[in-house]
């Protein structure tokens, strides 16, 4: 499947055949556990109606399930936002993360504690204060950053060493819509962005594995 | 002066030396589940199974030999991971055959406890504490270590199977035996071998 044909809005004296972003479903990797139905809405907005696979009892990493770029000749700020809560799904939390090139995650550097309010983690740079963050299976506001300590709302679960943590994805816990949407992340001219889905399956004896739709958007916010 | 040998006096040692080599280097044929290990795909394509049990000769050796093994990789974090994450997967293949005939065929409970399979799980468990306390200082990129634990996963859910299916037979001290060991291991988290992959495709991991 080719990516969608962006509205070529035809306006006297402008040549706007030209998209100002793509995105690419990663058809490779996920052919027979994703199906894309990508519907481009105007220039800046496309609406992805998807179907994704849900594994009982395992996390599965839908590792950069759609690839952004930047089409346009000037910078452009992006995110993903989810259109529709889920009803009854197989899963017990979904999360997308939207982040560039790279790794897309930072690691606990120490054990926390409930309560606990400060994260000390290894890739400060993915987090911006005034955001939230996902850790485990909790959403923290970050309060503020400093060096590699980010400060944030006190933790409701204990958490590892090692423990991942993402920059505001969009987050559904228990069928209930923690985070509406992404971070927002603005791309140079060229520039890729990449959109990672975290599907923890509900533990089923009835199933193995369930697709489930999804609703969402990619949306320029700024350009 | 050194005496001449001839060079036929050498055939029987080297034989010898060969035949310990390949039998040492050849792990355990999968006992249960679906996911056995690389090595064990290599030679079953030939259809070769071996086994060195705790009850062979050959299996202090092989110890010996992993020893060795991760005692020359002591200055890589990286690869000490991926042995001691494999040979994990073999403790835990060794274990279930262990378990399993005896699961079957044992009436009297005294005759389970055997000092080989507690070496075993003591083993299996040394290891798994060493590749927890090596996991923080790992580097991103290490898919085959994801692999392995991928198996392992799944070779520990298929463990603990058995144990549910041969519960009464195996008796309260060992149940309390292999689950402690089971539990004292799960410090080793999913997440925290993820974070080493180099994240392609799809990760599948068992949640706790």
């Amino acid at each position: 499947m080719q990516p969608p044909v962006m509205w070529q809005g035809d306006v006297a004296g402008w040549n706007t055949s030209q998209p100002i972003f793509t995105v690419e479903p990663n058809q490779t990797d996920f052919t027979d556990l994703v199906s894309f139905n990508l519907q481009a809405v105007d220039r800046k907005t496309l609406h992805e109606k998807a179907t994704l696979t849900s594994f009982s009892g395992y996390l599965a990493v839908y590792n950069n399930l759609y690839i952004i770029t930047n089409a346009g000749g000037e910078p452009l700020t992006l995110r993903t936002r989810l259109l529709k809560a889920p009803t009854a799904q197989p899963f017990t939390q979904i999360s997308a993360v939207l982040a560039k090139q790279g790794t897309y995650y930072g690691t606990l550097s120490n054990d926390t504690q409930i309560g606990d309010t400060l994260l000390e983690i290894d890739n400060p740079s993915l987090f911006v204060s005034g955001s939230s963050a996902l850790i485990g299976k909790e959403m923290v506001g970050v309060l503020a950053k400093s060096g590699s300590v980010l400060v944030t709302t006190p933790m409701r679960e204990p958490h590892p060493i090692g423990q991942r943590v993402y920059s505001q994805p969009v987050c559904i816990t228990n069928e209930k819509v923690v985070s509406w949407q992404t971070q927002s992340l603005e791309l140079k001219p060229g520039e890729k962005a990449y959109l990672t889905f975290l599907v923890r399956g509900e533990e089923s004896a009835s199933y193995t594995s369930q697709t489930f739709p999804l609703e969402f958007a990619f949306e320029v916010i700024s350009y | 002066m050194l005496p001449k040998l001839p060079i036929l006096n050498f055939i029987p040692v080297a034989l010898f030396f060969a035949l310990s080599f390949f039998t040492l280097s050849v792990p355990p044929a999968a006992a249960f589940g679906t996911s056995a290990s690389g090595e064990s795909d290599f030679w079953s394509r030939w259809g070769i199974e071996l086994s060195v049990l705790p009850q062979s000769p050959f299996f202090s050796i092989r110890h010996y030999w992993e020893n060795i093994r991760l005692f020359l990789t002591a200055n890589n974090t990286e690869e000490r991971a991926v042995l001691l994450l494999s040979f994990g997967n073999r403790r835990l293949e060794e274990i279930c055959a262990q378990i399993s005939p005896i699961g079957e065929e044992a009436n009297n409970r005294e005759a389970l406890i055997t000092p080989e399979l507690l070496a075993t799980l003591k083993r299996y468990h040394n290891q798994m504490t060493q590749l927890s306390q090596l996991l923080p200082s790992l580097e991103a990129g290490g898919s085959e270590l994801g692999q392995l634990w991928k198996m392992h996963d799944d070779k520990k859910a298929e463990f603990q199977n058995i144990v549910e299916t041969y519960g009464a037979k195996l008796g309260f001290v060992w149940r309390k035996e292999i689950l402690e060991t089971l539990n004292e291991t799960t410090t080793v988290s999913s997440e925290q071998i993820l974070g080493s992959r180099d994240h392609t495709g799809l990760e599948l991991y068992r949640l706790k």
